[in-house]
C-alpha cells in the first residue's frame, strides 16, 4: 500500500517466513530506509521510505514483493539442502586415509 | 492413503531472475537456464524424467532420478577442484622493494616517498628473512613479485632476492616465477638484461593516450611520463618478448568515459590484452576524488567490453581479463587463481605483502590501511615472528573467518556466489567492519553487474561471441576455437 512518500507492506507471517521478510529488507537497503514492526502475532509491517525522489513507488512495492517470494523459496531450499551441502563440502576436503587409498588403488 | 513416491531428488542449487527465465547454479558453479514454468515444475516435483529439462538438470547434479550419493561425490569432487587455490597456499609474495619513486600520481595509493629516502628501501637483511619465510609456504606454486614505490630504485634488493630465492629453491623445487612491477622510466640495459636472463616479467603502467595518461602519472617534477613509457614498453617488448610484458590501467573520472581510447592505445602498444581496473579508496586517490559512480563505471565498462568484443569480431585478437576470469569461473570447472575473487578471501592464504621494514600484511590494501595508521591487518614481521605466528595467526585466521561468501549475508543465498569473493580488507576500509554491507557495497554491486551481464551475454548463445570467450579463456585464436569445435 503506497502511503504518501512511503510503502507499507503488511507480510501474513502465515505465508512468509520472518527470515524471508528481513532478508528481502536487506536488499533493498541501497534504494529504501526500512522500519520494521510487529502488527500482530501473525503480521509483520514493513515500510519502505525510497532514498531518492526518482525512484516508483508502485515499481519498487512490485520488487519487493517478487524478492519475497524468492526469499521464501530460498528459506525453504535451505531447509532442503543445508545437510547435502555440508555433506558436498566435507567429502570435499575430507583426506582419504591409507586404507581407502589402498583399497581404490585396487580397483 | 497411498503416499506417492517422488520421481527424483533435488540437489542443491542458488537461483535468480533473468526476465522471465530463471538461472539455477549448482554447488559447484555449473549453470541452467530454464522456464519460470519448468522451475515451478522442478520445485513441485511435477517434471517428466524421461524430458529434456530433467535430463539437463540431471546432467547439473541438481536432480537425481536415483540414488543421489553418486552426485554428491561428484558434486565434491568439482566443489574441491573449483577451491583448488587453496592447496596454494600462499602463492604470491609481494614485496615492497622500496617506498621511494620517481613520480608521483595522481591516484597513487602506495603513499610513495621521495626519490633521496633510501631509509625506505627495503635492506638486504629484510629480503633475506623475507624469502627465508616465502619458503616455508607449502605452495608448490611460488610468485615473487616486485613491487614499490619504484622497483628499479632499488634493484640491488631485487638481484639479491632473485638469486637468494633461486638457490633456496634448488633444495626447494617449486614453481619459482618472478614479476616485477615498474614505471620503467628508470630502465637501462643492465637492468633489461637481468631481467632477461633470469626470465623476470614485467608489469608496468599505462592509463591511455598521452591526454590520459599523462595528468595521472607525473613524475616529481611534475612532467607527464608517456613518451618514455611507450619508448620503454617498446624496448622491453622487444628484448623479452610481448607476451613477458603487461601492462595495468587504472580507471579514474577522468577516463571512466574514454575506455575505447584506452583499449586503443593497449592494441598500438602491442598489448593482447587490457584490464579495466577500478579505482580503490585509499591513499591519494581518497584526497583527489578520482572515483565515480557504481552506475558510471559499469555503463562504461559494459560500453567497452561491447567495444573490444566487435574489435575480435573484426579480427583483433585482443581480451579483456576481468571478464576473462569471470568466464573461465563460469564456463569451466577449473579455478582462476585470482586472488580479489576468492572465497574465502584470498588475503594471507594466497597473497601476502612484505612491507619494506619486513611487515607482513594480508595484501596490499592492508599495506595501505597501515601507512594510514591502522595496523588492522598486519599479520608481523619477519624479524619478530615466525612463520606460523604469521601464517596461523589471529589476523588471517579472522580475516578468513569473516571472508567466506558461503555465510555473508545476501552472498549466501546468490546464484552468483561461485564466481564472486569478498574483500574484507575493503569492507574495513569503508566500513568499519570485515563483513561489509552488500547493498550500499560498491565492489558488490559492480561485480554483480558485471557477473549478470556476462551471464545475458552466455545466455544470448551468440557463437561468435561465445567463440571469442571460449578465445579468451584458452589464450588461444578464434580461428582455433572455430577448428576445434569443427572437430
Amino acid at each position: 500500500m503506497i502511503d504518501g512518500n512511503k510503502i507499507v507492506i503488511k507480510i501474513d507471517l502465515a505465508i512468509y517466513a520472518r527470515i524471508a521478510a528481513l532478508k528481502t529488507c536487506y536488499v533493498f537497503q541501497d534504494k529504501c530506509h526500512t522500519s520494521l514492526e510487529p502488527e500482530s502475532e501473525s503480521i509483520f509491517k514493513v515500510t519502505l521510505t525510497p532514498k531518492k525522489e526518482s525512484l516508483s513507488l508502485p515499481e519498487i512495492e512490485k520488487e519487493f514483493m517478487d524478492e519475497l517470494i524468492d526469499q521464501q523459496i530460498r528459506v525453504e531450499n535451505d531447509k532442503l539442502f543445508s545437510d547435502i551441502r555440508k555433506m558436498i563440502v566435507e567429502q570435499a576436503f575430507k583426506p582419504i586415509s591409507f586404507a581407502e587409498l589402498k583399497t581404490k588403488i585396487r580397483k | 492413503m497411498m503416499i506417492k513416491r517422488r520421481a527424483y531428488t533435488i540437489l542443491p542449487y542458488r537461483f535468480m531472475r533473468f526476465g522471465k527465465d530463471i538461472l539455477l547454479v549448482n554447488e559447484a558453479g555449473e549453470f541452467i537456464f530454464m522456464s519460470e514454468n519448468d522451475f515451478v515444475k522442478l520445485r513441485t516435483y511435477q517434471l517428466d524424467i524421461k524430458d529434456e529439462t530433467f535430463l539437463n538438470l540431471k546432467n547439473k547434479h541438481i536432480v537425481a532420478d536415483t540414488d543421489p550419493t553418486l552426485p554428491i561425490y561428484l558434486l565434491a569432487t568439482k566443489y574441491r577442484t573449483k577451491k583448488s587455490y587453496l592447496n596454494d597456499f600462499t602463492a604470491l609474495h609481494i614485496f615492497i622493494i622500496s617506498l621511494r619513486c620517481n613520480q608521483k600520481c595522481r591516484y597513487c595509493q602506495a603513499s610513495s616517498e621521495d626519490e633521496t629516502r633510501t631509509d625506505y628501501d627495503m635492506s638486504i637483511k629484510t629480503a633475506k628473512k623475507c624469502v627465508d619465510m616465502v619458503f616455508k609456504s607449502p605452495s608448490p606454486n611460488i610468485k615473487i613479485e616486485f613491487q614499490g614505490g619504484e622497483s628499479f630504485l632499488n634493484f640491488e634488493t631485487v638481484k639479491f632476492v632473485v638469486q637468494y630465492a633461486k638457490q633456496l629453491n634448488g633444495a626447494y623445487q617449486k614453481n619459482l616465477e618472478f614479476v616485477i612491477c615498474t614505471n620503467l622510466l628508470g630502465l637501462n640495459e643492465e637492468i633489461l638484461n637481468y631481467l632477461e636472463e633470469h626470465k623476470i616479467c614485467v608489469s608496468t603502467s599505462l592509463d591511455g593516450p598521452r591526454n590520459l595518461h599523462d595528468p595521472n602519472r607525473m613524475t616529481r617534477k611534475g612532467t607527464g611520463t608517456y613518451d618514455m613509457v611507450r619508448k620503454n614498453i617498446q624496448i622491453a617488448q622487444d628484448k623479452l618478448g610481448i607476451e613477458r610484458v603487461s601492462a595495468l590501467m587504472v580507471t579514474t573520472r577522468d577516463n571512466v568515459d574514454k575506455l575505447n581510447d584506452v583499449v586503443a592505445e593497449y592494441i598500438n602498444q602491442r598489448f593482447h590484452s587490457i584490464f579495466v581496473r577500478t579505482i580503490h579508496p585509499f591513499g591519494r586517490a581518497v584526497k583527489e576524488k578520482l572515483g565515480y559512480d557504481v552506475e558510471t563505471f559499469v555503463k562504461n565498462y559494459k560500453n567497452t567490453l561491447d567495444y573490444i568484443i566487435r574489435l575480435n569480431l573484426d579480427g583483433v585478437s585482443f581480451s579483456e581479463q576481468y571478464a576473462t576470469i569471470i568466464l573461465k569461473k563460469i564456463l569451466t570447472p577449473f579455478a582462476t587463481g585470482f586472488v580479489d575473487l576468492q572465497s574465502p578471501a584470498g588475503t594471507g592464504i594466497s597473497c601476502a605483502v612484505y612491507g619494506y621494514n619486513g611487515d607482513v600484511f594480508v595484501s596490499d590494501e592492508a599495506r595501505m590501511l597501515s601507512k594510514m595508521g591502522d595496523n588492522r591487518f598486519l599479520m608481523g614481521n619477519v624479524h619478530k615472528n615466525k612463520y606460523q605466528e604469521i601464517f596461523n595467526g589471529k589476523v588471517i585466521r579472522e580475516t578468513i573467518d569473516n571472508s567466506c561468501v558461503e555465510n555473508m549475508p545476501l552472498c549466501s543465498e546468490c546464484a552468483f556466489q561461485m564466481y564472486c569473493g569478498a574483500d574484507p580488507v575493503r569492507n574495513y576500509s569503508v566500513r568499519g567492519d570485515l563483513i561489509g554491507h552488500r547493498p550500499t557495497s560498491e565492489f558488490h554491486q559492480i561485480n554483480y553487474l558485471i557477473i549478470r551481464h556476462l551471464m545475458e551475454l552466455i545466455k544470448q548463445n551468440d557463437a561468435d561471441i561465445m567463440n571469442i570467450f571460449w578465445s579468451w579463456i584458452t589464450n588461444r585464436s578464434i580461428e582455433e576455437i572455430r577448428r576445434s569445435k569443427r572437430g
